[in-house]
């Protein structure tokens, strides 16, 4: 096992290491990290330490605080009330869920009801929202209105809806914060659910993300240096506080996630070069889910205080699909938007509107939207693998990956053809019979299975997987 | 000289009395290791598991100070009763290694089995309350029992490994029955004489058991290996029948109830606070008279479905849609539910404490292992899943004790608790959670 502290590390590294403190001078060096967290840099601004019971913090990032779909009944009624073919009955019924007491679980049945309506909002019947949500009315994201934003000047312009950075920086481009800032299972000042989740699955062994930084100058200050950022096979060791341990090894794997760029390092401060494409993991919290965020234009920015850590952010232009899809087929749309009161047709066009960035030349549109992300890292020994090393497969779970896959292929050809595609079985979108299995008791249950949609297979029809 | 668990070495020391406990020492057993000599009946030493869905609130839940003298936090309060009786393990860890993390599923797996599992509801090896029973169940009429107390017989954490779960009884009804019901008799009553119908058993099995021999000398290796395992079975079917035909010798004095009324077993919490006692307390009885040995009591599924009537969201739900009280720094409703788990807990450990055996009572001869799913339900952590256990297992495992786990693989635990139950291992679990380092400073 490489993660064995100290013993397996670059033997050169450690005297290398060993001249860090000495005053500078021109020598070969080499710093490296294991990312801890890794999450969308969206600046939280309401006030730290305020509550009300059942009050949404408002702040100057989300003036009406964060998002509340599918909340309540009422949430629920304005959400199927955008389909002209439903009958006030149906709404009235599906939004009210009368004698809903009578189930078994009555928590799980209401879940798994509003999961089912939710997820068919399209202009007619039978058309998975989730898939087609260019078929569905958008209703209505709040959007960050606050100037204040981290990320990068990416594209060498001020706009008018850029943000300034904390430090005063003009013309920052992270139009994924405006977009999405406000979003509930995304905001929060430490505490967003999902900023938590993944960070939890990443140090858990989901995935690792490592960096290495070298030169030949001063580690302080170096015109000429390299940071290369990829995937380890190692998983992240933790220590008994469950914090991340610094000074372990880390075998850097050079795969689709490896990326090797130049880069400037002034008063500890590391600054990359832009380049065209960069990849790196992307933030995952199930492993279907996880594999390469590609950003184009991408850029490094990571400042290393005097324990040798680090804090920074990456950033880039990102198809804006896929961070639909990242997000919404983790588990299924219509499950993780009543379970995180978020909207994934409201992200859908949000994304879209916001989409500042990788023009596509024939038609116009942009198909990037402009990101940061903010992760901090510790110290530790990121070395060569001796052999090539890959990312372990986790064979249980290709298939969910293959259909996750599946389903984000014909997601992206029917946002780009108009054209409705179908579900996709294997995914938590295609799952059934969840619904019908716990809506039994209820005596809007036969009612339910009459009136709400369900996925439909050609080939083979019958029970799907689900999260 | 008699030795007994009370003797006390004495001496004088300039002038003044000295006096020194001895440690549990196997002399104090009869020679089966399993009755207090001291008593003059034999009093075996029980294991029980209770399963609770969706964890702690950590910062409510996890004591702050450390050994013997720590303080019971909000949500152990309803344990407050039972603290000099049981003990408190926080910071352990779930290592899934290159399996998924099956939500709400590889914390079960990994607290029961020592392993993380690599199949969603499925155990990779048998768990530890059927490793127990195999060693302890020996002359008991059933090898273990379950009870799902939220009436759904899947809500059963015992398992020989794989798809074979053992299915728990649904109802206090059924629990009776299965306990009570035909077949048992019972051993308080001076007119007890072995049941005919068993009796038939045995000597048609005997008559099986000639024939088995000769059969299985004309198979192949693999056959053999084949018909081994299923012979196994059915030695565990003999022995079932032999403790049936023999009268179970026990200590305690208890009543057999008659049998419970048909009721709504559901994930109601008022339900399950009338129908958890009614099963605890039947369970008890079972343990009391010798009819099972291991006894395993679930609340819920893994994601507890638990609900208040009233409440829109119910346990699970809340542990998902309800956002972190950003002053209190936790989920107001999803502590309640916590503390009603541990109600429940609370509530299961005073029908074993409420049987006097011996010099002291059912629980005291007994140890309830209590686990659970996640730690922090809202993200599905692993790291610091709780485990209560209960009991001094006939005074083998040390109580009163807050044991913080630092990162440690949950496995300890449950290696400890074998221990305590008197299993000869010394390492257990699987993969990263593989352990040989039991908590010996609980281990008398």
């Amino acid at each position: 096992m490489i993660l064995q502290k100290h013993l397996l590390a670059f033997s050169s590294a450690t005297a290398i290491l060993a001249c860090l403190s000495q005053p500078a001078v021109s020598a070969p060096w080499v710093r490296g990290f294991v990312v801890g967290t890794y999450e969308p840099a969206f600046r939280y601004g309401g006030r730290t330490g305020y509550a009300r019971a059942g009050e949404i913090e408002p702040g100057s990032d989300c003036i009406h605080g964060n998002t509340i779909h599918f909340s309540n009944s009422e949430q629920i009624r304005r959400a199927l009330s955008f389909q002209p073919w439903r009958s006030p009955e149906e709404i009235k019924i599906v939004s009210t869920l009368p004698g809903l007491e009578q189930a078994k679980t009555p928590d799980q049945a209401r879940f798994m009801i509003w999961d089912r309506a939710m997820s068919y909002r399209g202009w007619r019947h039978g058309i998975e929202t989730y898939i087609n949500p260019f078929a569905a009315q958008d209703p209505g994201q709040p959007e960050v209105v606050s100037r204040i934003g981290d990320g990068f000047n990416l594209d060498g312009k001020i706009g008018a809806h850029d943000f300034v950075s904390p430090d005063g920086e003009k013309g920052i481009d992270n139009a994924l914060y405006r977009a999405w800032g406000c979003d509930a299972p995304w905001r929060g000042n430490g505490n967003a659910t999902l900023d938590m989740r993944s960070n939890d699955k990443m140090q858990e062994g989901l995935y690792t993300m490592v960096i290495r930084i070298s030169g030949n100058q001063d580690p302080m200050n170096d015109k000429d240096a390299t940071l290369e950022i990829g995937y380890s096979p190692d998983k992240i060791v933790k220590d008994a506080r469950g914090i991340v341990t610094t000074d372990f090894s880390y075998r850097i794997a050079k795969t689709a996630q490896y990326t090797k760029m130049k880069a400037r390092v002034a008063n500890g401060v590391v600054e990359t070069e832009q380049v065209a494409e960069l990849h790196a993991p992307r933030i995952a919290w199930f492993y279907d889910h996880a594999g390469d965020a590609e950003f184009h234009q991408g850029r490094i920015r990571l400042a290393i205080d005097a324990d040798g850590n680090a804090k920074g952010v990456i950033g880039g232009y990102r198809s804006w699909r896929d961070i639909y899809a990242q997000n919404t087929f983790a588990q299924d749309g219509g499950q993780q938007g009543v379970r995180e009161h978020e909207d994934g047709v409201a992200l859908y066009y949000a994304l879209r509107r916001n989409a500042d960035g990788m023009r596509d030349s024939k038609t116009g549109q942009n198909m990037g939207i402009s990101t940061a992300y903010r992760i901090t890292a510790a110290a530790a020994y990121v070395v060569d693998a001796s052999k090539p090393a890959e990312i372990t497969a986790l064979a249980p779970e290709e298939k969910r990956r293959e259909a996750y896959l599946r389903i984000v292929n014909n997601m992206k050809k029917a946002t780009t053809t108009r054209i409705v595609q179908d579900v996709t079985p294997g995914t938590s979108e295609g799952a059934y019979p969840n619904m019908e299995r716990d809506i039994t008791g209820l005596p809007i249950a036969d009612y339910l299975l009459k009136t709400l949609d369900r996925p439909h297979f050609d080939d083979p029809p019958g029970p799907q997987a689900s999260k | 000289m008699k030795l007994d668990r009370r003797f006390l070495l004495r001496g004088t020391c300039q002038g003044a009395l000295a006096v020194m406990g001895l440690p549990f020492l196997d002399c104090f057993l009869d020679n089966k290791g399993q009755a207090l000599a001291a008593t003059g009946k034999r009093i075996p030493t029980r294991f029980n598991t209770f399963f609770y869905g969706l964890g702690l609130t950590k910062s409510l839940w996890v004591p702050k100070g450390a050994g013997r003298n720590y303080e019971t936090t909000e949500q152990l309060k309803p344990l407050e009763a039972f603290k000099q009786k049981m003990n408190v393990f926080s910071g352990s860890r779930v290592m899934i290694d290159d399996n998924p993390n099956f939500q709400h599923w590889s914390g079960v797996g990994a607290s029961a089995t020592g392993m993380s599992p690599s199949k969603n509801g499925q155990f990779d090896s048998k768990t530890i309350d059927q490793t127990i029973a195999d060693v302890i169940s020996r002359g008991a009429r059933f090898k273990s029992i379950a009870a799902a107390c939220a009436g759904d017989p899947k809500q059963s954490y015992s398992s020989l490994g794989g798809p074979n779960n053992l299915p728990a009884e649904a109802s206090p009804l059924s629990l009776y029955t299965r306990l009570f019901g035909s077949g048992f008799q019972d051993p308080s009553r001076t007119d007890w004489k072995p049941n005919p119908e068993i009796m038939l058993q045995q000597s048609v099995l005997s008559v099986v058991a000639e024939d088995r021999k000769r059969v299985t000398q004309r198979l192949g290796a693999s056959d053999q290996a084949r018909l081994d395992q299923y012979f196994t079975s059915v030695r565990e079917s003999e022995q079932q029948i032999a403790a049936e035909l023999k009268r179970p010798d026990i200590e305690a004095k208890v009543e057999i109830p008659t049998a419970p009324e048909e009721m709504t077993v559901n994930s109601a919490l008022p339900n399950m606070r009338k129908v958890l006692p009614l099963m605890a307390r039947l369970g008890a009885l079972a343990l009391a008279t010798d009819q099972t040995r291991v006894f395993n009591l679930s609340i819920s599924e893994p994601g507890s479905q638990m609900f208040v009537p009233g409440d829109p969201l119910g346990y699970h739900q809340s542990t998902h849609e309800e956002p972190l009280d950003p002053v209190l720094a936790y989920q107001p409703r999803v502590a309640r539910y916590n503390v009603y788990s541990m109600e429940l807990f609370a509530a299961f450990l005073k029908e074993l404490d409420a049987i006097p055996e011996g010099d002291g009572t059912l629980l005291d001869h007994s140890l309830v292992y209590g686990f659970t799913d996640v730690a922090f339900a809202k993200i599905h952590a692993l790291d610091g899943i709780p485990v209560l256990i209960a009991g001094s297992a006939s005074g083998r495992m040390k109580t009163g004790h807050h044991i913080v786990g630092e990162g440690s693989p949950v496995s300890r635990v449950g290696l400890t608790v074998q221990k305590a139950m008197g299993l000869s291992v010394d390492s257990w679990g699987g993969g990263s959670m593989e352990t040989k380092s039991p908590y010996t400073e609980l281990l008398a």
